[in-house]
């Protein structure tokens, strides 16, 4: 055993001397290494990949709008949402160029500049050489973002957001190309010109206007001043999208994007070797392509199965929060409900007692008319103008009221979870994602159903006690 | 070997075992550095959310006794001056019965006269709660009573669904490859979501008031 590792060590021994010589050799001759298609080489490389995580990127942003259900705006939850309606301000912006009310706009005025410019070439026999030549191109002169804080609504309620570092699709509101007879030109473009201008100018503006139906999803979270939720930006958040177009549109954007950068990318791994060797010594060039292009279909690969193995662990998660979020709904409602019952109770005996010694102090006051006037009797007749009515009313409209609030809660929160039930039955079937469905440990869920008793037509019933219709439901 | 010329790659060797043994380790140790304290934040994050419940549920319990005590307070003081109101005029009802028995009694004028004063008191008490409150009413307290329980349980909902977002996120983040790999070799476990402890919690509560 010593014997074999003392070899060990002399091998390993010789082996870093060996090294060393062979670092010393090669730094002697640094100028024999092929520095240039080396450099190549890495840019591909670097290129290959960048090429293949767009393509999986897109693929991965497309998997979450297609697997995060759209929520109504009275049941966003804390966390990533996708919801649905018209962007609505009480303080909207004014567009810089179009004069519209919206909550974001972007504009660009650029102008136009023909002149000489000297440049180098090579020409076809590899010398150097200079020559000047007419260009025309447009430099931006004045450009601005703004975007104010909005209301998403939809027909259960209003949702804020805060649009701050989303990735914003805006609608075109305004594009001219005009002259210096042109009012625009001065008016809404900088005095001063370019170097060589043709006084032509563009502008061009987008945004979102008011009323306009957008798609936004993002990370809610809950506001500072009131008890609500808003979507705003947050580094942790997967993706923080407000769109003018729809989600369909959004999802088959990312999925051209998802082919057309893998396609990209496929391409160059093909014809920059092909270019390179062709070019160089005529090699067995396709050879080369073939294995490049080869390699990076396998690394594109490994990153898409990554990625679908990522997001259908996440929907799993997110099934798994749904989930538990209706729990979240459900002692909201065990908590809440009974108190509120106990404070219209409450009061309802405390007024019925008020209204007992009103109504004796009004009788005595009527007795007392007709007897002996006391000072105090006007006093007593104010007093049963100012009970007019029974005020437990306003308490019993707040209870009403809170009570169909929550069971909408409820509500939202059980047909969220189907929903996203629906999405994950849908990737534990659906090809290719069935083959990594185990992978992930996805497993087909039950949709919320109601008992069969909660399913019968409920019987309104305004006549019978209340405890015996309780007896009834038992 | 070592004579290349041209584009061998025979030069490059040393580099490249250089390149395998020093920078590839080291960017393997910057890279699952990183990922240890993405996990470490995320695990912090939910705990803190859950905090975030438990400092809801702190506010709920010191609030809420507070606010039924405020509430009751104000109805036993709306009911007693009222009953100091009838009081008084049952006091002055039979002082005026006196004065109609024996008309011309000094003793029984002045009691009517104090009686009379005492009823103004006490109503003069009513007319200020009245203004005080401009609908006389323990009805406002309650009103906002209401208002509070129930923005109290949303603030606790709410931080319980940002506790289960919480636990999410971090689950996602040590289930996602290549996290998953770290979260394994240093024991990051799964976090639970919120539960409802005691299943007859999710049932309805039952309105009644009979």
């Amino acid at each position: 055993m010593e014997l074999v590792s003392c070899m060990d060590l002399l091998e390993s021994g010789f082996l870093f001397r060996g090294l060393a010589a062979q670092i010393d050799s090669s730094l002697g001759s640094l100028e024999q290494i092929p520095w240039q298609p080396l450099a190549i080489g890495f840019a591909a490389v670097a290129l290959w990949i960048l090429l293949a995580e767009l393509s999986v990127r897109a693929r991965r942003k497309q998997r979450l709008i297609d697997d995060v259900p759209t929520c109504k705006t009275a049941g966003v939850f804390i966390g990533l949402v996708e919801v649905k309606g018209t962007a609505e301000s009480d303080d909207p912006l004014v567009s810089f160029l179009a004069d519209r009310l919206c909550v974001h706009y972007s504009y660009t005025v650029s102008e136009q500049w023909r002149r000489l410019v000297t440049e180098t070439y090579t020409d076809s026999k590899g010398n150097t050489r200079t020559r000047t030549r007419m260009k025309t191109g447009w430099d931006t002169v004045d450009q601005g973002t703004r975007s104010c804080p909005f209301y998403l609504e939809d027909d259960t309620g209003l949702l804020r957001i805060l649009p701050v570092g989303a990735d914003i699709d805006s609608a075109a509101l305004f594009s001219r190309t005009c002259g210096r007879e042109d009012a625009l030109y001065y008016d809404k473009g900088p005095q001063s010109s370019v170097y060589a201008s043709t006084g032509t100018r563009r502008f061009v503006e987008n945004g979102i206007p008011l009323h306009r139906r957008i798609y936004v999803m993002g990370t809610s979270r809950l506001q500072q001043d009131v008890v609500a939720p808003e979507i705003a930006s947050d580094p942790q958040s997967p993706l923080f999208l407000i769109s003018v177009k729809s989600e369909a549109q959004k999802s088959s954007s990312y999925n051209f994007q998802f082919w057309g950068w893998f396609l990209l990318g496929f391409i160059t791994a093909v014809a920059i070797p092909a270019w390179v060797l062709a070019s160089a010594d005529g090699g067995p060039a396709w050879i080369s392509a073939g294995l490049c292009g080869a390699a990076f279909f396998c690394y594109w690969s490994a990153r898409w199965v990554v990625m679908v193995y990522n997001s259908l662990m996440s929907l799993r998660n997110r099934v798994e929060q749904a989930w538990n979020n209706v729990d979240v709904q459900l002692k909201r409602r065990h908590d809440l409900i009974p108190q509120l019952v106990e404070v219209v109770t409450g009061y309802q005996q405390h007024e019925a007692r008020l209204q007992e010694h009103l109504v004796l102090l009004r009788n005595e006051a009527q007795i007392a008319i007709g007897e002996v006037a006391t000072a105090c009797t006007p006093s007593v007749n104010a007093l049963k103008e100012a009970h007019p009515e029974l005020r437990a009313n306003s308490l019993f409209i707040d209870l009403h009221e809170e009570l169909i609030r929550t069971e909408e809660k409820v509500a939202l929160a059980r047909g969220y979870y189907n929903d996203i039930v629906e999405e994950n039955n849908e990737r534990v079937e659906r090809i290719p994602d069935r083959f990594f469905g185990s992978l992930a440990k996805m497993r087909r869920r039950k949709y919320y159903e109601a008992r069969s008793f909660e399913r019968a037509a409920v019987q309104v019933d305004l006549v019978t006690e209340q405890s015996s219709t309780d007896e009834e439901r038992v | 070997m070592m004579e290349t010329t041209g584009f061998s790659l025979g030069g490059l060797i040393p580099m490249l075992i250089i390149g395998f043994f020093v920078v590839i380790p080291l960017i393997v140790l910057f890279w699952g550095v990183r990922i240890y304290n993405r996990l470490v934040s995320g695990r912090n994050g939910f705990e803190n959310a859950f905090g975030q419940i438990d400092v809801q549920l702190t506010r709920r319990y010191d609030l809420i006794p507070n606010l039924v005590e405020t509430a009751k307070g104000y109805m036993k003081h709306e009911r007693e001056t009222l009953e100091a109101v009838i009081e008084a005029r049952n006091q002055a009802a039979s002082a005026t019965q006196e004065v109609a028995r024996a008309p011309g009694d000094p003793q029984a004028m002045q009691q009517l006269m104090g009686a009379e004063a005492a009823l103004t008191g006490t109503l003069g008490r009513l007319f200020a709660l009245a203004e005080a409150y401009p609908d006389l009413k323990a009805n406002t307290n309650m009103l906002s009573l209401q208002e509070e329980l129930t923005s109290t349980e949303d603030k606790v909902s709410y931080a319980r669904e940002g506790f289960n977002n919480a636990v999410t996120r971090y689950n996602i983040l040590r289930e996602s490859f290549p996290d998953l790999i770290i979260a394994s070799m240093f024991k990051f476990y799964a976090a639970e979501l919120f539960v409802v402890d005691a299943p007859e919690q999710r049932e309805a509560p039952k309105v009644s008031f009979s």
